[in-house]
């Protein structure tokens, strides 16, 4: 993991959903690693999007 | 189904429709007996009327054309299912075009006067009380319509043929309301108008059994006025502001924070592919928002997805 982040805003409702996702425990164990996880699974489940584009190597190879 | 017993039958001439109860547990069956007529199609509840059918909902639930095992929602903020189609013989229903009227022929045409299923609902439902500021957005049966790729829509021909039928079993008391749509230089009906047959029958134990909902709404916000600050209909049409209103919002303020997520160099190359996709944002947060929540969109929520991820 490299020690860069993004930034995102997040309001009370959307906690609401990242709390149950922490509960859940398959994710992370902070909001902030849920988010990443999802944001992986997602680029993971969908090559598509990256046909054309540069997207990482893994996602491309698929 | 020969057990089912009939609870009334009615013939609706060309120019007329219809208000029946239909009893929870009973079904609503309408029946061609001509070539290919469209019915136009409102709902009630029989015990409070300000729950009606909402095409809004239906069209969000079941997509543009439903059919058989679809159902029909009421209006927000009750948002029931209403009734279920179980039994559709051709397949082609309209929940995007709203009820003809008077208005509609005149504009388009010049008549002065014409069959209309605003008219021709609003005086079904004078039966009971209403008025035709209760007719709302129509179900359209046999109405075979479409979407052309500039997102306009267009009618096709008829395709129902006599004896073709639609069956509803209602969830809960309703006033069920169809008439013989009045667009005879339309397509809708093959440019004349024929006769529909409706009947209310009981439906039999197996029917009951393998289509009717639980009585009682299964979520807390399926709700009433009454769950509302203000729950009484309004009886006067002026309308004038209430000087003590203070605004009570159900969810406020909206309060957000800032949420780091740490990402790896491979997720940093996946952000890159995103922006290119262009149809997720620029920024690097926009993206990890954008995709993380349509991870989820994916993987939790009930019901259609109304989601297309990326370009």
């Amino acid at each position: 993991m490299s020690d860069r982040t993004v930034t995102i805003e997040i309001n009370q409702q959307q906690e609401q959903m990242l709390d149950r996702l922490v509960a859940e425990g398959e994710l992370g164990e902070t909001h902030g690693e849920v988010v990443r996880s999802g944001f992986a699974r997602f680029c993971e489940k969908h090559p598509e999007l990256f046909e054309g584009g540069v997207g990482g190597e893994g996602a491309r190879d698929e | 189904m020969s057990d089912r017993e009939l609870v009334v039958e009615h013939v609706m001439e060309p120019g007329t429709g219809k208000a029946l109860p239909v009893r929870r547990g009973q079904i609503l069956r309408i029946e061609q007996i001509g070539n290919g007529q469209c019915a136009d199609f409102n709902a009630f509840n029989l015990h409070d009327y300000k729950e009606y059918f909402h095409t809004g909902r239906t069209r969000h639930l079941h997509g543009l054309f439903p059919t058989e095992g679809d159902m029909l929602w009421s209006a927000p903020p009750r948002e029931r299912p209403m009734l279920t189609i179980i039994r559709d013989t051709v397949g082609t229903n309209d929940i995007q075009y709203p009820r003809c009227t008077g208005f509609l022929y005149e504009y388009q045409y010049g008549f002065e006067t014409h069959t209309n299923c605003h008219d021709i609902l609003a005086e079904s439902i004078r039966e009971y009380g209403l008025t035709p500021d209760d007719v709302h957005d129509s179900f359209n049966f046999w109405m075979h319509t479409g979407v052309d790729d500039q997102g306009r829509l267009y009618i096709k021909r008829m395709l129902a043929k006599s004896g073709d039928y639609v069956e509803l079993i209602a969830h809960f008391d309703v006033l069920a309301v169809p008439n013989v749509c009045g667009a005879d230089i339309f397509s809708t009906s093959n440019f004349e108008l024929k006769p529909l047959r409706v009947q209310v029958l009981e439906a039999t134990d197996e029917e009951r059994e393998r289509w009717l909902l639980a009585a009682e709404p299964e979520y807390r916000n399926q709700r009433t006025p009454a769950d509302f600050k203000l729950s009484q209909i309004k009886v006067t049409r002026e309308l004038d502001r209430d000087e003590s209103y203070e605004p009570d919002w159900s969810v406020y303020p909206i309060v957000k924070h800032s949420l780091k997520v740490p990402l790896s160099d491979e997720d940093h190359a996946q952000i890159e592919g995103l922006r290119a996709n262009g149809g997720f944002g620029q920024s690097d947060g926009e993206i990890v928002r954008h995709a993380f929540f349509s991870w989820w969109i994916e993987e939790y929520m009930r019901g259609p997805k109304h989601q297309h991820a990326g370009q």
